[in-house]
């Protein structure tokens, strides 16, 4: 094995302190309590990456399991997004959630077009079902999966004159990036992929409608099938780094440096596009534990939204969180086309951080629209009325990993103390309130 | 229960909230040497590559004829441009401009070496460059930066759509302010009294300077929105529009375009995009929707800004990051294209077609070739609509067309 993502040694390298914890937590997971940071430093490292990749839902995966047959029931969005967002709250395996949502972005499917929720469903099930396994297998299943074949068109690609929208994608955003193959790759491709169709709801190879002539795609002849399309594509030098780049993107930096993508494209290459082995020598690299990511990545709308409610452990609406998220520039089921969303800077916009102004203010009081209730004094402990600085000292930890800067501790620690220790709920509300507007409570 | 306080960004900001909105379409005259603020351009993106064939339609013409035979459109779906040549009649009050002089249509609009990435196209389109990796500026932001348009207390560029915000749109000091909804200015401050103390301090929060890049944009966006979205709340409250826009989102943005213009906000450019052209399947009837949307969008924003008096003031521009396949495919659809039509409305133009209809029987593997460079059209709109440097903010000189009919 070679030295890329070099393991991060506890002790030669730093701590794995509370600080290391809560970014491990926040990145392969939604964020976590004060109280669940602190078990994990009691258990090391090792064991806590280990178990976030077990994935072990435990008792509630039968419940969960249940959850998908509400969607079935029309095929408005809202509902759909509610029941994903109501999983990525509840789980005790949210590395699964956090690689589904990435997959989801990666391979941006909106029910925009493709129109049955179940669909969509279906394929967020394959996202969660294989999104930890090879890429390869995971590409291959999208290929076949009905919710694509409708969005791409694949369903109506037919040998007579071929639709070329998803062999063109698949080259250019799913496996290799624009600048690694030609405008006759794409044709090829596409003619490999004819007779790719949907039936009775499943993937229906329809012989009559596929052309069976050889073709040539990426410098390889004789390609008969669109199974081989994927192969070669996916054993393409370049697919190991598009799609590194895409991990670095969800998990470390919205902006990786060439080092780091290299690193991490060598491992991933090294590792069959095992994308689970691959988090694992991630996590627990000198790489990820680097102290200029830490609370550097705009968290994505989901990812804040699903993180502020596990924190404030408030019921909620689901499905309006879904309609808040779309707001702030991510509808989950519905990306703004195949590229899926940008992240980083492009989410940030007067429109979005005044939705994001929104929600933290519906957080903070109480929404009915959002059916949130916080229960701020439960949640604020003993510090709930004690003066300024140690009010605003436990807020800070418990909902943005005390990651305020300093000017604007000072600014929230005099507005607390002005509004005097004995305000009650009332006074933690509008302190949570104005904390979770600063602009660094959207970094991650 | 929450209080939700409407006006909060004008308490957040005192006297600042307080700059003056000019009265309707009182535009002030422009310094002499700079670029003239008394101009606007309506920018209408049609994203995902529209089939500019089926729009500006030859449909006289054998080998189109022959290549559409699913998506064939003929004399009776058209509205006559010239010989062989019809506008698609759900483009119907568009064509009610054309004859009155004040449409213009560029055919064969594109770009050396076309790309069929959207993305990559959508980028050369929107930064007016063809470098290998795009600039990280829009052409119209770098307008709207200009010193003598980025006034205090002006908005040069503002975003009426949902989705991202566009890198037309994006400038060095980032990214253009947006909306989608008059809905969405709106904040609420929490129960009780002090709430505008409280606004006061949340506002408060943007300020600073330090930290890191992705902390200053994040603070600087937050510092614009709460003083552009108190001027734009003050402008939409001032609005006079009609109600005859189509329930389609482009309906909806450009409604809110007319609304800022008539409420008397001062700006330079607007940005509307309409969603859905990707037709690589079944495009007769989605095509045909898209195109009857914008055509009533398009009517009645104009109508508005006539009745506001500004119709010499006011270019729309209407394009797409490509044009599509001339054969269609065996979906019922098109693939991804090269050149395509550019419409230009408004009173100052000359109406008409511009530029070389781009030929069927000289494809370039399959594609229409260009016949006029996109950047020709961005020139002439800089440099003969608002009096500024094409060169300098283009990066090169582009020819430019004879579209502007006078310079008052």
């Amino acid at each position: 094995m070679s030295d890329a993502l070099a393991p991060y040694v506890v002790g030669r390298d730093g701590p794995f302190g509370r600080a290391e914890a809560a970014h491990l937590l926040r990145r392969a997971g939604f964020g976590a309590r004060p109280e669940e940071q602190e078990r994990a430093v009691a258990a090391g490292l090792a064991a806590t990456v280990e178990k976030l990749l077990a994935d072990d839902e435990g008792k509630e995966a039968a419940q969960l399991g249940a959850s998908g047959a509400l969607v079935a029931e029309g095929d408005a969005l809202a509902p759909l997004q509610g029941v994903w967002l109501g999983r990525m709250v509840a789980t005790r395996a949210p590395l699964r959630e956090k690689l589904a949502l990435l997959w989801h972005g990666h391979f941006a499917t909106s029910l925009a077009k493709v129109q049955r929720a179940t669909w969509m469903w279906w394929q967020y099930e394959l996202f969660r079902a294989r999104g930890a396994g090879r890429f390869g297998e995971l590409a291959l299943a999208v290929a076949r999966d009905p919710a694509m074949l409708v969005w791409l068109d694949g369903s109506s690609n037919e040998k007579t004159a071929p639709n070329e929208n998803f062999a063109r994608e698949l080259l250019e955003l799913f496996t290799l990036g624009r600048g690694e193959y030609g405008e006759r790759d794409v044709q090829e491709a596409a003619r490999c992929f004819t007779g790719w169709h949907v039936k009775e709801q499943r993937f229906w190879f329809n012989e009559r409608a596929h052309d069976a002539k050889p073709k040539r795609v990426l410098g390889r002849d004789g390609l008969q099938d669109g199974g081989e399309v994927v192969d070669v594509a996916v054993a393409h030098p370049a697919c190991a780094r598009f799609v590194a780049t895409k991990l670095l993107k969800a998990f470390v930096a919205d902006a990786p440096d060439e080092a780091a993508i290299a690193e991490t494209a060598a491992a991933f290459a090294e590792e069959g596009l095992d994308v689970h082995a691959t988090l694992r020598r991630l996590f627990l690299s000198r790489l990820f534990f680097d102290r200029r990511w830490r609370r550097a990545r705009i968290a994505a709308p989901v990812e804040w939204c699903v993180s502020l409610l596990r924190r404030t452990a408030t019921r909620s609406k689901l499905a309006a969180v879904g309609t808040a998220t779309g707001e702030m520039g991510q509808a989950l089921f519905a990306p703004p086309d195949v590229k899926g969303w940008d992240g980083g800077a492009a989410w940030v916009s007067s429109r979005t951080l005044l939705a994001r102004g929104r929600f933290a203010a519906a957080l903070a009081y109480g929404d009915g629209a959002l059916g949130t209730a916080v229960d701020w004094a439960m949640l604020a402990g003993t510090a709930a009325d004690r003066d300024g600085a140690t009010l605003v000292a436990r807020l800070a930890e418990l909902l943005v990993d005390d990651g305020l800067e300093p000017a604007t501790r000072a600014r929230l620690v005099a507005f607390a103390d002005s509004e005097g220790a004995g305000g009650g709920a009332t006074r933690i509300a509008r302190v949570a309130h104005l904390l979770l507007s600063a602009p660094e409570a959207l970094l991650v | 229960m929450a209080t939700t306080r409407r006006g909060f960004l004008t308490a957040a900001l005192g006297a600042a909230a307080s700059l003056p909105l000019l009265p309707r379409f009182a535009f002030a005259r422009a310094a002499l040497a700079g670029a003239r603020r008394d101009r606007l351009l309506v920018l209408v993106d049609l994203a995902g590559g529209n089939d500019g064939l089926n729009m500006v339609v030859p449909f006289a013409d054998p080998l189109y004829q022959k290549a559409r035979t699913a998506l064939r459109i003929g004399r009776d779906g058209v509205l006559p441009l010239a010989d062989g040549i019809g506008l698609r009649r759900e483009l119907a009050p568009l064509h009610t401009r054309f004859e009155a002089g004040e449409l213009a249509i560029v055919q064969g609009v594109g770009y050396p070496g076309p790309d069929r990435s959207h993305f990559r196209s959508t980028d050369i389109w929107h930064t007016a460059s063809l470098a290998p990796v795009a600039p990280t500026t829009g052409w119209i932001a770098r307008l709207g930066e200009r010193s003598d348009l980025a006034l205090p207390g002006r908005i040069p560029l503002v975003v009426t759509a949902g989705g991202n915000v566009p890198l037309a749109c994006v400038g060095a000091r980032g990214p253009a302010p947006q909306f989608e909804r008059v809905e969405e200015l709106d904040v609420a401050m929490g129960p009780g009294a002090g709430g505008d103390a409280r606004a006061r301090e949340l506002a408060a929060l943007a300020e600073g300077a330090d930290g890191s890049a992705t902390l200053r944009l994040l603070r600087e966006t937050a510092r614009a929105t709460h003083r552009q979205m108190a001027q734009m709340e003050q402008a939409v409250a001032a609005s006079r529009v009609s109600g005859d826009y189509p329930k389609a989102p482009v309906g909806a943005a450009l409604r809110l375009a007319a609304q800022l213009l008539s409420g008397g906000l001062e700006l330079s450019a607007c940005y509307v995009r309409q969603e859905g052209y990707d037709t690589h399947a079944y495009q007769a009837d989605l095509h045909a929707l898209l195109l009857r949307d914008l055509g009533a969008a398009l009517g009645a924003f104009w109508n508005d800004i006539v009745a506001a008096g500004a119709a010499d003031r006011v270019v729309v521009m209407v394009w797409s990051e490509f044009g599509r396949r001339v054969q269609e495919n065996g979906s019922k659809g098109t693939d991804h294209g090269a050149a395509a039509p550019v419409l230009l409305l408004g009173q100052s133009l000359r109406g008409g077609l511009h530029g070389a209809a781009p030929r069927l029987d000289a494809l370039d593997d399959g594609d229409l070739r260009f016949t006029t460079d996109f950047r020709s059209v961005y020139a002439t709109l800089l440099d003969d609509w608002f009096e500024a440097p094409s060169t300098e903010l283009l990066g090169a000189p582009f020819a430019k067309l004879p579209l502007i009919r006078r310079s008052a």
